[in-house]
């Protein structure tokens, strides 16, 4: 297809997929822009602290209900939200209404995070106390997504448990990238596992046919594209190594963190 | 092409209408669309909203320094959030918290097409900036070539012949990607 007409599709097709635009500061909060930020310093916090209560006061469960596309394991123990009703949404001044607005822009932000958190959460739950280690003849690894957006590129790998025992998955798993004549060299990943993409899950036992999951972020921007090796080793332990094809999206950009492992909501959710 | 996009620049803002805070927050809520897209492409993840809020501020605090004969209100208003946007990318990278703040535009929200639009992404994101911001903003943002070029301080020839460099090296990169 020509490139013209597939960048203008995409374009388009990108602007059909974005929300309603974001609202400006409001006037009466443009009356208190001097001294610099004073605005935004007063709602960021506040900001802040509505998603965190939106977090506690079971924003999760609410977004479930209305989403019903997270179907959670057999056995699964789930918590009830506190019944606290939740301060009125309709703002009474424009500056009531920024702030409405950019609790609404918090929460969206958070809102992946959080449901996948709290899937991991419930996961982590009916599935201790730890199994034994998985070893590398029980996990399956496969691509799970990728994409990049903003001179950033995320890579996802999946892990799936073939074995017919489960075993425990967890923390940060040491790479490697092998060419093709069979030298190996260890990823390296300058930025901490804390800025990686947010991982939803936590350390725990992946039931047999579930899968673990962790996540690779890339850098796109000002820098040169990555080694493209021929396999990538993921090592379980020291004597545990799994083996798979060398993921292209790995050498699009700089390899910049790798997130810690661990068991993955199954089926995969569908994220919103 | 969105009419948005292509309409807004046309009204010339006088400084009298920027002069008050209520028709200054109308002017902005005008061309709230297009700041919107502009922030959702150029703002690292996450950080659209704060940095609108920014380049609102810094409108509002120099807004005397806006010439209508230099070009229109929503023309300053993009290139300060540009600026904004820019800046907030250097303060997070400095942080190492950009890689962190990827949670609200998701990936399927990115590339809603599936991997072709994910590939030409990736490949736009590795473009050099000048080739990236034209991309950007014809395509995806939707302004026309003459405003793309009074964005960024360039001619209209200058505007085409960065989209057909940048197309010829999307172009080219897409078929050594299908090759391998």
């Amino acid at each position: 297809m020509d490139i013209d007409r597939r960048l203008h599709e995409a374009g388009q097709r990108w602007r059909e997929s974005q929300g309603p635009a974001l609202l400006p500061p409001s006037a009466a909060s443009l009356g208190e822009a001097a001294p610099p930020h004073k605005w935004r310093k007063g709602l960021a916090p506040m900001a802040a602290a509505a998603a965190v209560a939106a977090i506690i006061f079971g924003f999760v469960s609410v977004h479930g209900a209305t989403t019903g596309s997270r179907p959670l394991p057999a056995g699964s123990v789930t918590t009830p939200a506190p019944s606290v009703s939740s301060p009125s949404t309709e703002p009474s001044t424009s500056a009531a209404r920024a702030a409405a607005a950019a609790v609404a822009a918090a929460e969206a932000a958070r809102q992946r995070a959080v449901a996948e958190a709290e899937i991991a959460r419930r996961l982590h739950k009916v599935t201790s106390p730890p199994a034994a280690d998985c070893v590398a003849s029980q996990l399956r690894p496969s691509l799970g997504s990728a994409g990049a957006a903003a001179g950033t590129g995320i890579i996802q790998i999946l892990l799936q448990n073939v074995s017919a025992e489960r075993c425990y998955l967890g923390g940060l798993l040491p790479l490697q990238g092998v060419t093709a004549s069979g030298t190996s060299s260890r990823l390296i990943f300058p930025g901490d596992s804390a800025t990686a993409y947010p991982s939803p899950v936590v350390p725990g036992n992946v039931e047999p046919g579930n899968v673990g999951a962790f996540w690779v972020t890339t850098e796109l921007n000002g820098c040169q594209r990555g080694t493209r090796f021929a396999q990538l080793v993921i090592e379980l332990s020291p004597k545990e190594h799994v083996q798979m094809p060398w993921l292209t999206d790995m050498s699009s950009g700089c390899l910049y963190a790798e997130s810690a492992a661990g068991p993955f909501a199954q089926p995969i959710p569908t994220i919103p | 092409m969105s009419s948005t996009a292509q309409d807004a620049p046309k009204r010339l803002t006088s400084m009298a209408a920027l002069s008050s805070m209520e028709s200054f927050s109308a002017e902005l809520d005008r061309i709230m669309p297009v700041v919107t897209r502009v922030a959702r492409r150029f703002a690292p993840l996450g950080d659209a909203d704060d940095v609108i809020q920014e380049a609102c501020l810094a409108a509002w605090r120099y807004r005397h320094r806006f010439d209508p004969e230099q070009g229109s209100f929503q023309t300053w208003m993009v290139r300060i959030l540009l600026n904004e946007s820019y800046k907030t990318v250097g303060r997070r990278r400095r942080n190492g918290l950009l890689l962190g703040r990827l949670a609200d535009r998701s990936l399927s929200a990115e590339a809603p097409s599936g991997s072709s639009d994910r590939q030409l992404e990736t490949l736009i994101a590795g473009l050099p900036r000048r080739q990236r911001e034209v991309i950007e903003l014809y395509y995806f943002v939707d302004l026309p070539v003459q405003q793309v070029a009074e964005l960024l301080g360039i001619s209209s020839g200058t505007v085409k012949s960065t989209l057909a460099d940048a197309r010829r090296s999307i172009q080219f990169r897409l078929a050594g990607e299908e090759t391998s």
